[in-house]
């Protein structure tokens, strides 16, 4: 691992733990990379997308209050990549997104930084 | 010819004539010229002749004038006499008076020609002796060849020894042949007939011709393949070795009944095999008599009366009505009942019994036979106690059974089965139809699929699927089922068992969730306690400080855990919350002031409250109101925007001297400030004012509050 290896990246998090959220951007921006949204609840993709291309989206599948299937669906669809972090097992995940990236929690800093970097890299 | 009576000898002549006992004439012919017979004179005629004629004197006359009717006749059989020199006999009816008359006529030399002597006998009596006899003999041989049985006389053929060895038949009549199938016997012997001939035949009829004794007798001749009844007789002295034999081939009447006896054998055997008991009752049905069959009573002896001996009490007026009913109609009856057999047992017969009648139609006995159906019985009764069983077991254990006639279509549930469905029992007619229309709709083709592939596999059908009952509950069943199949294979029923497992598929859920969410939670765990860690790290420069800082974090985290888990009523009352906290951090009563409506607060946002409680406090004790001898108000609203109900705490706190202000942006402030908008979707601020600290956190109400929903 490079000192910025996601340097430039602009990434949006979904977490609806703010600390967990926190940590998150704090781990990114140390590896280089421009966290353009923090968000407990589904973004509109609409305004960051006009400020440039989004490279990834850090996902936790439970937002409290709904799961997160139906965004990933949409980033899917929109062909931004996108990367589960969750507390819940692999099998949690609906058929049509069982082959997701997908990351346990918890999580060291390093794991998160390895997969967006290879999320962005299998994209390019 | 009166002139030569003169005659000394013919004086003698006419005496000896007119003395003949018989009426005599004498008469001499009258030939033409040709020579043949014309006429016949009379030349005398005695006294006989004349009462016999009825005339007073003949002599002189012509025969043509004095008989011209007859003369034809008389002068043909005279013109005999004649020509052959011989008397001549005729016997001629009278004209006169019927009878029969016999007229001899005699050439006697008269002068150098001949005359003839007729003399008259009546021979009537003779005569119509004679024709009786021939009527008799033509009637006999009438009979003779008109009776059905075969009749035939034979001559016995003796051996050395006296022995009859063979017979000769001399006479047969027509139904002879018929009767021994020998055809035109007369004359021949009945060993050159059929060598193979029974030599017991000869010697019979050797035996009657010689003793003269009938006999009658029937004997089968193998060698004729028949069955004989035959009557023999001698014929009599004047033909000693002639046997009269009357016969008819009776083998067809022999193997009739042949045929019967063995049937009345069969009959017997079947009687004496049977394992029914043959019995017969007098007309009244009052005595019984065991004729056959296997002694169900015991030993029933002569006659007895059955109802009083054999039938037990409770069931007597039973039977009693049952045979008075037959008695009246006069016709058959079936009972079943229970009886005390000899031996003291009681067993179940079922009898059937039918009267028998005379040629008036009066019941002279009636016959019938008994089963001991005790098995039956007591396997109905096995049957019946398993039914009910069944019934009890399904009901108790709620068990749902159906029996689909695939032929038919017909459905047929239990009682359990139309509640389970969601109808009152028998409150209406069961179909696939009507099942398939409960079935969930998602589930409905995976049922379907699984009754049809049971039916073509022979596998048992297992399925679990949800009903939809009307009042719109879902419940889940878990069903099993087996297809029952004819010789062919086709399926013709199919038994099943279904129950409800509504409440273990939600304990298996809530389990499955448990599982799930105990994972996630402690994963988030120690997520939070690693960010907590570190973001407590920043304020402290001294490890102590930041041990007991992070310790009381985390013992706040826990205490909400521990508040949940107290109370799975998946909220936490807020006023407990605050007071709780307030008591860990020993702040006396008469320091604060704490008021507020109930607030039900989800787990979720009791956590965060908690942990704001828990710094507010901290920091107080450490910098402010509860360090000194200030006071504190805790108090909160609530108030309904935008349809959701919003909570407001505020945070007071009254220091009586100012005392130096910790305003970095620490844990708690940051918890306030930025952790409640961004988790509860509400504001939190934290402000310092020269009197003390306020701290006001405002956020919605979530309505989920599941245990399951909070993360921590």
């Amino acid at each position: 691992m490079t000192d910025n290896p996601l340097a430039g990246r602009r990434i949006i998090i979904l977490e609806d733990d703010y600390y967990q959220a926190h940590d998150s951007k704090d781990t990114l921006e140390e590896a280089g990379a421009t966290v353009i949204a923090v968000t407990a609840t589904v973004p509109d993709l609409a305004p960051h997308l006009a400020g440039g291309p989004i490279d990834a989206v850090l996902i936790d599948i439970n937002l409290g209050r709904s799961l997160s299937f139906d965004f990933a669906r949409t980033l899917r669809s929109n062909a931004i990549p996108f990367l589960f972090l969750t507390g819940y097992d692999a099998g949690m995940l609906p058929e049509d997104l069982a082959a997701s990236p997908y990351i346990s929690k918890p999580a060291d800093r390093a794991r998160i930084v390895k997969g967006l970097t290879e999320l962005i890299a299998g994209q390019s | 010819m009166a002139d030569r009576l003169h005659d000394p000898g013919e004086t003698l002549f006419a005496a000896a004539f007119q003395a003949l006992p018989e009426p005599a004439c004498l008469v001499e012919p009258i030939f033409g010229e040709d020579g043949t017979l014309v006429d016949l004179a009379y030349v005398t005629a005695n006294d006989r002749m004349a009462e016999q004629l009825g005339v007073d004197n003949i002599a002189g006359q012509t025969l043509r004038r004095r008989w011209p009717d007859i003369a034809d006749d008389w002068i043909r059989d005279f013109a005999q006499v004649f020509a052959s020199g011989e008397p001549v006999v005729v016997i001629r009816q009278s004209s006169r008076d019927d009878n029969y008359y016999q007229t001899t006529l005699t050439p006697v030399p008269f002068g150098d020609t001949t005359a003839v002597m007729a003399t008259i006998r009546d021979v009537s009596n003779e005569h119509r002796a004679r024709a009786r006899h021939r009527e008799a003999d033509a009637r006999y041989k009438l009979l003779f060849d008109t009776i059905d049985e075969g009749f035939c006389i034979v001559e016995v053929i003796f051996d050395d020894a006296g022995k009859g060895r063979d017979y000769r038949f001399i006479e047969a009549n027509d139904a002879f042949v018929g009767q021994t199938g020998l055809i035109d016997p007369i004359g021949k012997t009945m060993r050159s007939l059929e060598p193979d001939i029974e030599d017991y035949w000869a010697e019979t009829y050797g035996r009657i011709a010689r003793s003269g004794v009938a006999e009658r007798f029937e004997s089968a001749s193998p060698a004729l393949g028949r069955w004989f009844d035959v009557f023999a007789f001698p014929i009599g002295e004047n033909a000693p070795n002639q046997v009269g034999i009357l016969f008819e081939d009776v083998g067809e009447r022999k193997r009739m009944e042949l045929a019967l006896r063995h049937s009345e054998k069969r009959l017997q055997s079947l009687i004496d095999a049977t394992s029914d008991l043959i019995f017969r009752l007098s007309p009244d049905c009052s005595l019984m008599e065991q004729v056959g069959g296997k002694q169900l009573l015991g030993d029933v002896g002569e006659q007895s009366d059955w109802l009083e001996r054999f039938v037990i009490d409770s069931d007597r007026e039973l039977v009693r009505s049952v045979i008075d009913d037959a008695k009246a109609r006069c016709g058959p009856f079936h009972v079943e009942n229970r009886v005390r057999t000899a031996d003291g047992a009681v067993s179940w017969l079922s009898s059937r019994a039918v009267p028998v009648f005379d040629e008036d139609g009066t019941i002279t006995e009636w016959f019938g036979m008994a089963t001991d159906i005790t098995a039956r019985r007591h396997s109905e009764q096995q049957i019946d106690h398993g039914a009910q069983m069944l019934r009890m077991a399904s009901e108790i254990g709620k068990v749902a059974l159906w029996d689909w006639n695939v032929e038919s279509g017909e459905l047929v549930w239990s009682d359990e089965h139309f509640r389970i469905e969601g109808y009152e029992v028998g409150e209406v007619t069961p179909t696939y139809e009507l099942w398939a229309e409960r079935v969930h709709p998602e589930d409905r083709a995976e049922c379907d699929r699984k009754v049809a592939q049971a039916m073509r596999s022979g596998g048992d059908y297992v399925n679990e699927y949800r009903i939809c009952q009307p009042g719109g509950d879902v419940r889940w069943v878990s069903a099993r089922g087996r297809f029952l199949y004819d010789e062919q294979h086709r399926p013709i029923r199919m038994l099943g068992a279904l129950i409800d497992i509504t409440q273990r598929r939600r304990e298996e859920e809530w389990q499955r969730l448990l599982v799930a969410e105990l994972q996630h939670r402690v994963r988030n765990l120690i997520g939070m306690v690693r960010s907590v860690a570190r973001l407590s790290a920043p304020s402290h420069r001294n490890v102590d400080d930041y041990v007991d800082h992070l310790i009381g974090r985390l013992q706040a985290m826990g205490r909400t855990q521990s508040t949940l888990t107290r109370s799975p009523g998946r909220t936490v009352d807020l006023s407990e919350l605050v007071r709780e906290e307030l008591v860990v951090h020993a702040v006396q009563p008469d320091m604060c002031h704490v008021d507020g409506p109930e607030v039900a607060l989800s787990p979720h946002a009791a956590e965060i409250v908690t942990l704001a409680i828990h710094e507010l406090a901290t920091n107080s004790v450490k910098y402010g109101a509860l360090g000194d001898t200030g006071y504190i108000r805790i108090i909160w609203s609530t108030e309904e925007k935008e349809s959701r109900t919003w909570v407001s705490l505020r945070w007071q706190e009254t220091a009586p001297r100012g005392k130096t202000k910790n305003n970095r942006k620490g844990f708690g402030r940051r918890l306030i400030e930025e952790r409640v908008p961004y988790e509860l979707e509400g504001m939190g601020r934290f402000t310092v004012h020269d009197t003390g600290m306020l701290a006001e956190l405002e956020f919605p109400l979530s309505d989920t509050g599941s245990i399951l929903e909070t993360r921590s």
